[in-house]
């Protein structure tokens, strides 16, 4: 068991070797080690059930199955999921936990210590997660004392000779089915992951050439691009990407004092972090870029050829990339001065001026955080907070896009809170002239719930001190524009009700369109927007609203930047693409206590809310796969239907398809079909609920009480196939009359005509003249008679082999019933009304080969010359 | 053959007539504590005129021996039956006598006499083919019997008819000899055997003599006019073949068969 937690524990180590997830790796670990513990103790005082095969293999099937069904479920839902050889290795590793729950059977536990092994050997060939070498050291020792303690358990019972429980027919068949299974999973599914990991035996993903959206290595394969640490041959925003002498503009700086090549000289010197020379990698050829988050495809295909010896840059059209959710606001450039046709940034330049926020430096799990104060505590509106990972690919300028509400950022070894700098709107700025390409960024935030903003009356109930936030040119449009706002809120109180009625109000009011432009001549582009064209570019919505706002004396501003739209969203690069054309622009409202509170009043665009509660997401699964069912509600009725159809009437089922097969399948001769016969019943027996006690045989449970009504039926078929089973064949009867002559060196013929046993031809012969036999005689008939009555026996047990049947065996009210033949039925009535005759009859019908209907079952025994009553005469 | 019941049960008259119906010399011995070996075997007498020792044959020369109260002889004397059971033959003074090649041996034992009995050793035991207990008699048979015994004073009186000719039990025994019996039964019955000498229960399993023993005794299909033998013949005869070997009470001893018999499952 031990040793089976030390590989399941390396396994799950190296799962999550990529993805540093600290606290769910201990909490699998540990839960995995409580339910074997659990499952030990269950088992441990109920030691029988682990013999009963219907108990264990069911669960051994559910557990591998399980971990298998998971995955679609997975990859569809949470948009996660698994390289196929480690969905494998994971099924493999509950089974293997599994089996050492029930280990109490050697058997199981070797299986489950060879699964262990294996999967030790494939954890430590694919990772290098750090206390993997450790726990494979401690699993070696566990294994040797396993191999010791195991060997001396069972020493005893070497030393016996164990030659039974061979089955030829078992092993025949597995290694016939398992290759077909292989090769037919191989032919039908085509050039897939499967037939890779067949042809290779050990799957893998990466280097094979073929495309697995879920791979995690190889540079060819998969779009979850993983970081190189050895022979790297491209670049990617990457946190842990290897550092390379390049000569472009870098976050970081490594002093390099190695009797080398020229240091390359980099052309644009700026604010970077120093970093220890150890950390850089020397590669002396060109590196290729990855840029994108993933792969990408262009429908603009360039005419030459591949060159598939070197790697290209993967360049991109996006400004960056953002992992975390979406849709979401990433602010760039504040404006607050508005003349009515230009808005004006507030200058801030002065990195060391009063107006920027106090930051800190905190250390959060490796990564460094610039801590940003927020503001607007006071108004408890917020609820969650998100991180959103930016990596940078063309972005000009040193302005780090970020969400409304931003409390952290993070880059890779920035631990120098002088490469930042934060202004009092919250912009965050690197002090340098440029963010370099491929940059990862991390951002956290605080989510502004609305409806708590909705709740607090405080909210902009306060007019602010005019600023140049709330001022709004004078023109001849500023009237009409207050006009519209008094008729928007009319009736509303002072403070959020207003904010959220014209914010509602004008995404109604409008339509965008960003072809539409004010003419360039236009006095007040925010006028014309409103009352004539009422279509246009983001911009007018959102300087319409702040406009708005300022007539009714809120205070405003305007503030551009990103907008990572859902629609770019890749589910399976998990990341969303930020375009230049994304670029979006949206107003944000003082709402006091120094708080800015983000409105959106493009139709179309929506402000992030707090990140969903477990709840909140089980109803959205919930949701979701209500949809799919009612998508696909006709097949799913379908298939349920069927489900409880063949559940209902599987017992039906499973005996019609025996019956079949056993009527038109069956081949072989005729004992064979009657052996398979009685087999069949068995079964059927136990499908009608008698199930037939492995102790007693079948013509001993024919006699109960409640099988009365078939009672001759099933006594007659099990005489016949226990006589078809047992009975000596003619190459046993032959053999055993060749040794008894030889033995008693007197001639083979004579022999044969002494005994009857062993003639078997001469049946009718000997029935009728054997004179010379004494024993025939009347006298021992009535002997046998009387002993087999005291035996308490039935006295004409043989007669079964006088009857017919068809071989139609019908279940009628779940009871077993055979249909007879008009022979069976006169044959019986015979020997009611003369039962002295019934032997006689026997003989006759026996010696004559049988007559009437279904005449097989009944003659075969006397035509293979196996059945002969040494006192049968002819006298009757 | 061990009758083995409680008194009065007619063991004894039981045996008279299986003897009796069989055919063949009969001979009876009453064991009692003082029965002497030389009782059974026979013994060497000088006579007097022609002062020489005479050989003087016991009951064990004869084709059936009823030994009645068995276990109330001395162990001595019960030993000296192991040799005629096992092997057909006496040896008396250094001298080997051959008995009846159909010499079989028919005891009875009362198991509610404690006092001044010996029980029968293992070995010995294991050479009775089966053991087998008379039970009372249904209450309607007990009326029959009521009214065939009055006015009659003795009913053992009345001899029960021969059934065989002489040599017609050694031709029939040398019948069931050569029953064919499959290789799938051979192997239940070594399942049985098996599983007899695993049961917590018993002492001691079934020997490999009482193996023998019970494949021969399941060619009681004979009767049923077969040729070979079934798994349903064995369990026909397992219970009483058993039931002398395990050395168990009884009662105790058809539950535990029972148990083995459930343990094993028959060929298909």
């Amino acid at each position: 068991m031990i040793a089976t937690l030390i590989a399941a524990g390396i396994f799950t180590l190296t799962e999550h070797d990529d993805h540093r997830h600290t606290w769910w790796c201990a909490f699998e670990i540990t839960l995995q080690t409580l339910l074997v513990i659990v499952g030990m103790a269950f088992f441990r005082t109920r030691l029988k059930l682990l013999h009963d095969t219907s108990v264990v293999q069911p669960i051994l099937v559910m557990v591998v199955t399980l971990t298998l069904l998971c995955e679609p479920f997975q990859r569809f839902f949470l948009e996660h999921g698994h390289p196929f050889e480690v969905l494998v290795m994971h099924s493999q590793s509950n089974l293997m936990l599994a089996l050492a729950v029930c280990g109490f059977r050697i058997t199981f536990q070797r299986l489950a210590m060879l699964i262990a092994v294996f999967l030790t050997i494939f954890s430590c060939t694919i990772s290098n997660a750090s206390g993997l070498l450790p726990l494979t050291i401690l699993f070696a020792i566990g294994c040797l004392v396993w191999l010791v303690a195991s060997w001396w358990e069972t020493v005893d019972r070497r030393l016996m000779k164990n030659d039974h429980g061979r089955r030829p027919l078992v092993w025949l068949g597995t290694a016939v089915s398992v290759p077909l299974l292989l090769m037919l999973t191989a032919a039908g599914f085509g050039a897939n992951t499967v037939t890779t990991a067949l042809k290779g035996f050990m799957p893998s993903s990466g280097g094979t050439g073929h495309y697995d959206p879920f791979s995690r290595g190889g540079v060819n394969d998969g779009d979850a691009l993983v970081a190189g640490n050895k022979n790297v041959k491209s670049f990617a925003p990457l946190d842990d990407a290897p550092f390379m002498e390049s000569d472009k503009p870098s976050l970081y700086d490594i002093f390099n004092d190695l009797f080398d090549e020229p240091p390359k000289i980099i052309k644009d010197q700026q604010r970077a972090i120093a970093l220890p020379p150890e950390q850089l990698l020397h590669v002396h050829q060109k590196m290729a870029e990855a840029k994108q988050a993933g792969r990408e495809f262009s429908l603009l295909r360039s005419g030459r050829k591949a060159d598939r010896q070197r790697i290209h840059d993967l360049d991109t059209h996006a400004a960056f990339y953002v992992a975390g959710r979406v849709p979401a606001h990433f602010r760039m450039e504040i404006y607050e001065h508005f003349d009515g046709v230009t808005w004006y940034p507030l200058e801030d330049a002065d990195p060391h001026s009063e107006t920027s926020r106090r930051t800190t430096m905190r250390q959060i799990e490796d990564r460094h955080w610039l801590s940003i104060p927020l503001t607007g505590r006071g108004f408890e509106m917020y609820s969650g907070s998100d991180t959103h990972s930016l990596k940078v690919a063309n972005l000009q300028g040193n302005v780090i896009p970020a969400p409304p509400g931003t409390v952290g950022v993070s880059i890779d070894r920035v631990d120098r809170e002088d490469m930042y700098h934060v202004t009092s709107d919250g912009i965050v700025t690197l002090r340098r002239e440029t963010i370099p390409e491929m940059t990862p960024i991390a951002v956290a935030s605080e989510c502004v719930l609305r409806e708590r903003i909705a709740e607090n009356s405080l909210v902009a109930s306060l007019r602010r001190d005019a600023t140049v936030t709330s001022v709004l040119p004078e023109e001849t449009a500023t009237d009409r524009v207050r006009q519209l706002a008094e008729a928007w809120t009319s009736g509303l109180p002072r403070g959020w009700p207003q904010i959220a009625a014209i914010e509602a109000r004008l995404r109604q009011h409008a339509v965008v369109d960003r072809e539409t432009r004010p003419a360039d001549d236009c006095e007040s582009p925010v006028a014309e927007f409103l009352f004539e064209q009422r279509r246009g570019p983001e911009y007018l919505f959102a300087s319409s609203a702040a406009c708005l706002l300022r007539s009714l004396g809120y205070s405003t501003r305007l503030i551009s930047g990103f907008y990572a739209h859902p629609h770019n969203y890749d589910s399976r690069k998990q990341h969303t693409a930020v375009f230049a054309r994304d670029a979006h622009f949206w107003c944000e409202v003082f709402i006091g206590s120094d708080a800015w509170v983000t409105v959106e009043a493009t139709p179309g665009y929506e402000i992030l809310g707090p990140p969903p509660t477990l709840f909140e997401r089980l109803l959205h699964t919930a949701h979701l796969i209500w949809l799919a069912a009612v998508a696909n509600a006709v097949p799913l009725v379908a298939a349920a239907l069927l489900t409880i159809l063949l559940l209902a009437y599987r017992r039906s089922i499973r005996e019609r398809l025996l019956t079949w097969h056993w009527r038109w399948f069956q081949s072989g001769s005729l004992q064979q079909r009657t052996v398979s016969l009685a087999a069949l019943v068995d079964y059927r027996l136990l499908l009608a609920g008698q199930p037939r006690p492995a102790g007693t045989t079948l013509l001993r449970w024919s006699r109960r009480a409640d099988l009365s009504h078939v009672h001759t039926a099933l006594q007659q078929l099990a005489n016949q196939a226990t006589a078809a089973r047992y009975a000596p064949t003619s190459d046993e009867l032959a053999s055993k009359t060749h040794l008894e002559s030889a033995e008693e060196g007197t001639p083979l013929v004579g022999t044969e005509a002494d005994d009857p046993l062993t003639a078997p031809a001469r049946n009718s012969h000997f029935s009728t003249t054997n004179a010379r036999n004494n024993i025939t005689t009347p006298r021992l008939t009535r002997a046998i008679g009387e002993a087999s009555r005291q035996a308490k026996r039935k006295p004409r047990r043989w007669l079964g082999l006088n009857g017919s049947y068809d071989k139609t065996f019908c279940q009628h009210d779940n009871n077993i019933g055979i249909s007879q033949t008009t022979n069976q039925h006169r044959s019986a009535d015979t020997n009611r009304r003369h039962p002295s005759a019934t032997e006689h009859s026997s003989a006759r019908q026996a010696g004559c080969g049988g007559n009437g209907a279904g005449l097989p079952a009944v003659t075969w025994a006397f035509a293979a010359g196996r059945q002969a009553w040494p006192w049968q005469d002819n006298s009757g | 053959m061990l009758l083995e019941d409680k008194p009065g049960l007619g063991k004894t008259t039981l045996a008279k007539a299986l003897a009796a119906a069989i055919g063949g010399d009969f001979a009876r011995a009453q064991c009692t504590p003082d029965l002497l070996p030389s009782d059974i075997t026979g013994f060497n007498i000088f006579n007097q005129k022609t002062h020489e020792f005479e050989y003087r044959r016991g009951p064990v020369f004869s084709d059936v021996l009823l030994a009645d109260e068995i276990n109330r002889a001395t162990p001595r004397t019960q030993s000296a039956l192991l040799e005629a059971m096992a092997e057909r033959q006496v040896t008396v003074d250094a001298e080997r006598f051959e008995l009846s090649s159909q010499f079989f041996v028919i005891a009875t034992q009362n198991p509610v006499d404690q006092h001044g009995t010996y029980p029968l050793p293992e070995a010995q035991l294991d050479r009775f083919a089966m053991k087998l207990s008379v039970g009372y008699p249904e209450p309607r048979d007990e009326l029959r019997m009521l009214q065939t015994a009055i006015g009659d004073g003795d009913a053992t009186a009345e001899q029960p008819e021969s059934i065989l000719e002489p040599g017609e039990l050694a031709e029939l025994q040398s019948h069931v000899q050569r029953l064919h019996v499959a290789e799938p039964v051979q192997e239940y019955l070594v399942r049985i055997a098996a599983e007899t000498r695993k049961h917590p229960s018993i002492a001691l399993g079934l020997s490999p003599r009482g193996l023998l023993t019970l494949q021969r005794t399941a060619g009681s299909g004979f009767l049923a006019g077969r040729s070979f033998v079934t798994p349903d013949d064995v369990l026909d005869v397992v219970v009483p073949v058993l039931s002398v070997r395990i050395g168990l009470e009884q009662h105790e001893a058809a539950r535990v068969i029972q148990e083995v018999l459930d343990a094993v499952a028959v060929p298909e």
